[in-house]
């Protein structure tokens, strides 16, 4: 297991994401009032962000203080997408499915500044836990959620440090494929879910 | 069409008019009739008034009907209100004498080549008839008269013979008044007497018109100056190096308008042989009068306009002018490149030709001086400034190893000195409605933009610029810009060649009909396809700045021709402080396989899913162990389960 890399090795790529050469054109920071343009713009945008997020593995933007990032800013050719583009990029993204708002539930954030990237659809995520649990023959126990995400077994998963919403959704996938189901706890909290096998 | 001649017509098909000519009216929608007959393909134009003529330019076909009257020729015109479906007519009545002679201006006939002519004139009795190609026609009046009459021994009557007469075969003319025909001796000795008369009577006019009649010209020409009989193969005077009249014209000479001027001043030309057959009883075949059917109203404007200008009778006036300017077009002329069978040059040999030169240079600079001394007496000495550019400039033109600078700055000069035609007013419009006003305007300000104004500002001018540049050459009566506007607004209806296009800011400029928006859009894409790229390879893009300094357009234009590339989808903008910089639309065209490039998955999501789970399993990356990030991730969890 010593052999497993550690998290912060990952972390340590984020400075070095390799920016497509669409990054260090300035017209890209700029919104293009051609519609057609905007829509590949959007495209783009839409496409560094996923890549920026998974190869960084971000779950979630918050766009108060991810505008500060080197996704949004070119310090090279010295331009920055604009905060009110980079939610219209949001936007499409949500749009797409590849990204949901998250409501500012509780905190004074004002509506639509927090999403969540979906860099892999739920549809994968359930995928992917699927065959994780089959291979690592874990049919049939009950895992509870924290174990999925954090646990010892994931480390090296994709999905390791999935944002719990992301998770639940997967799940959500897997439940209506009945190969999953959510076990309550005595005061009606989500406590496990177990897995069956696909038949 | 013996009465209408064609006519000349500028780019924007108004007729180029004559020096010291000047507009007076415009009516569109007329008709013209030649004698009684209605002229089929001459019904629908537009009927210019001018000092010295009325010219009627086709609507259909201008190039091909557009013809025009000589005002000096007219004897009286008369009015004729419209009666039920008849629309209102001006009746013109032509001199009689001059009637079919003097207008046909076209090039054959102003050689006085007989083919244009009837048959009878062909074969007229009297010697060299057909070679009167050139009198003038206080002369020729005179000579005929003199040459043709005989006097009836009945009443005493100076009658004219007809130009077909042939002795011992015609039968013999009555006389005009009392209607006896006279002995075959009285005819006879008519024509041998004046044969004598004629020719004396030529030789002793001083006028510089030409001696037609055979007979002189076998003993030589008479120099108007020192009276010397040169050869008649002579141009200029042995003796004294003047001038001598030629007795053909040349064609070429018709081609400049200040030709035009004078010989317009010299009106009426005579053929010979037609002017006989029209003075001798042939006036029922020859038509003398002629109609202009006014379709679209403005009739009495246009009558009471025209009995002024015929009362005024400016070209008697301009004659002495125009004789002036002729001289000036001589001297400044180019001898070497003038072809030789061009307007005869005055000579620059000899004492005499020194002398003149001199003088005339003298003269020049004293009006270049003096002109400069105060506005006043330049604003006098105006139209000889203007004449004397012009001179300038067909020296310029003709002569190789002038810089280009020159050349232009001379053209631009004499532009700013006026419009080449006499402005447009409201006035000439009369009782037209404002859109012949317009139409008029359109003309004119195509003709000025053709001249050099829209080359100078790159092919694009928005109408501030047009307004401000127009204005200034009129000098006078300024147009408003709703005028402007409106005038430009007929470019296309016309089929003048230049359009009004209206950008999506609103900003409204006047183009060429021929640069459609797609080829500018075009070349200016192609150009900052180059532009963009620093030296050093870098991409910086281009400002409106730089297209200003490339293209020549004014800023404002210039702005907006990149917007409208940009809304096609050809640039695309970076907006910063510091301006917008305009990029050729890389961002349409790139295509970014990033799961690819950085994860190294080939496939696509909905691929991934009908695939075997074992393809994306961690077992199967085990196997290959690539630099994916989850194959890095995932391979040794794997090892470490599996072990």
């Amino acid at each position: 297991m010593s052999t497993l890399p550690s998290p912060t090795s990952t972390s340590s790529r984020s400075t070095s994401f390799p920016f497509p050469s669409i990054y260090s054109f300035p017209p890209f920071f700029t919104r293009q009032p051609n519609s057609q343009t905007w829509t590949s713009q959007l495209s783009l945008w839409n496409s560094l962000i996923l890549a920026y997020c998974r190869y960084n593995r971000i779950w979630r933007i918050d766009l108060n203080t991810a505008i500060e990032w080197d996704l949004f800013n070119n310090r090279d050719i010295n331009r920055s997408l604009k905060l009110e583009t980079s939610k219209e990029v949001l936007d499409s993204m949500v749009k797409k499915g590849d990204a949901e708002w998250v409501s500012g539930s509780g905190s004074h954030v004002s509506k639509n500044t927090s999403a969540i990237i979906y860099w892999r659809r739920p549809e994968e995520w359930a995928n992917i836990i699927a065959d994780w649990i089959d291979s690592t023959g874990q049919k049939n126990t009950i895992l509870t959620l924290y174990e999925i995400a954090e646990g010892d077994l994931s480390l090296s998963q994709d999905f390791r440090g999935i944002d719990p919403t992301i998770l639940r959704k997967a799940l959500d996938v897997l439940i209506r494929r009945g190969q999953a189901q959510i076990m309550k706890s005595a005061d009606g909290e989500e406590a496990g879910v177990k897995f069956f096998g696909s038949q | 069409m013996r009465l209408w001649s064609p006519i000349d017509l500028t780019a924007a098909y108004r007729p180029v008019l004559f020096i010291d000519e000047t507009d007076n009216l415009v009516q569109n929608s007329v008709g013209l009739y030649e004698g009684r007959v209605r002229l089929p393909s001459y019904q629908n134009g537009r009927l210019y008034l001018t000092s010295h003529r009325i010219c009627y330019v086709d609507v259909a076909s201008p190039l091909t009907n557009s013809v025009a009257i000589n005002l000096p020729d007219v004897k009286t015109i008369q009015y004729n209100a419209g009666f039920l479906k008849s629309s209102p007519k001006i009746t013109i009545h032509f001199a009689d004498t001059l009637s079919s002679a003097s207008s046909p201006i076209s090039p054959s006939s102003l050689n006085g080549t007989p083919q244009s002519r009837s048959p009878s004139e062909s074969t007229v009795s009297l010697p060299n008839l057909t070679n009167f190609g050139a009198l003038s026609p206080k002369q020729s009046t005179a000579g005929l008269i003199s040459l043709m009459s005989w006097i009836c021994p009945i009443c005493s009557h100076s009658n004219n013979l007809p130009s077909n007469y042939r002795p011992n075969v015609s039968p013999i003319p009555p006389c005009t008044i009392c209607g006896v025909k006279p002995p075959e001796s009285v005819i006879q000795d008519a024509l041998a007497e004046t044969g004598a008369n004629g020719m004396t009577e030529s030789l002793a006019s001083d006028d510089c018109s030409s001696i037609s009649s055979s007979g002189v010209e076998q003993e030589g020409l008479a120099c108007p100056k020192c009276t010397f009989l040169n050869n008649s193969a002579m141009r200029y005077c042995e003796i004294c190096g003047t001038r001598l009249p030629t007795t053909a014209f040349n064609p070429s000479d018709y081609v400049l308008d200040k030709n035009f001027a004078r010989r317009e001043s010299y009106l009426p030309f005579k053929m010979g042989g037609s002017a006989q057959s029209s003075r001798n009883g042939l006036q029922e075949e020859l038509p003398t009068l002629v109609k202009i059917s006014f379709r679209n109203g403005g009739d009495k404007a246009f009558y009471d306009k025209t009995k002024e200008v015929l009362t005024e009778r400016t070209w008697l006036k301009n004659l002495a002018r125009a004789k002036q300017v002729e001289q000036t077009i001589t001297i400044t002329k180019n001898p070497v490149t003038e072809p030789v069978q061009q307007r005869p040059i005055t000579p620059s040999f000899g004492i005499h030709g020194l002398q003149r030169m001199v003088e005339r240079e003298r003269m020049h600079n004293q009006d270049l001086m003096s002109s400069l001394d105060d506005l006043h007496s330049l604003m006098k000495k105006a139209r000889d400034m203007v004449s004397l550019a012009e001179g300038f400039a067909i020296r310029l033109a003709s002569s190789p190893g002038v810089p280009d600078e020159a050349r232009r700055a001379l053209r631009e000069s004499s532009q700013a000195l006026s419009l080449s035609s006499p402005i447009v007013t409201k006035e000439m419009a009369g009782g037209g409605s404002d859109q012949i006003y317009y139409g008029e305007l359109a003309r004119q300000l195509a003709e000025f933009l053709d001249g050099g104004v829209l080359k100078s500002e790159g092919g694009i001018a928005t109408l501030f610029d047009v307004f401000a540049l127009y204005n200034r050459a009129r000098g006078i009566s300024l147009i408003s810009p709703k005028d402007l506007y409106s005038a430009c607004s007929v470019f296309e209806e016309l089929g003048l060649p230049f359009k009004m296009r209206r950008f999506k800011s609103g900003l409204t400029v006047v183009q060429e009909t021929l640069k459609n928006d797609d080829i500018t859009i075009r070349s200016l894409v192609d150009w900052v396809k180059t532009a963009e790229k620093k030296p050093s390879g870098e991409e910086n893009g281009v400002t409106a700045q730089d297209v200003r300094q490339h293209f020549g357009w004014s800023v404002g234009v210039c702005v907006e021709e990149l917007e409208t590339a940009q809304d096609q989808g050809k640039l695309c903008s970076d907006i910063v402080v510091e301006g917008t910089r305009y990029y050729v639309n890389a961002i349409a065209d790139v295509s970014w396989d990033w799961k690819y490039e950085l994860f190294k998955e080939v496939e696509k999501r909905e691929i991934l899913d009908a695939r075997e789970p074992a393809k994306v399993h961690p077992e199967v990356s085990s196997d290959n162990p690539g630099e994916s990030m989850e194959q890095v991730i995932s391979s040794p969890h794997i090892i470490g389960r599996s072990a």
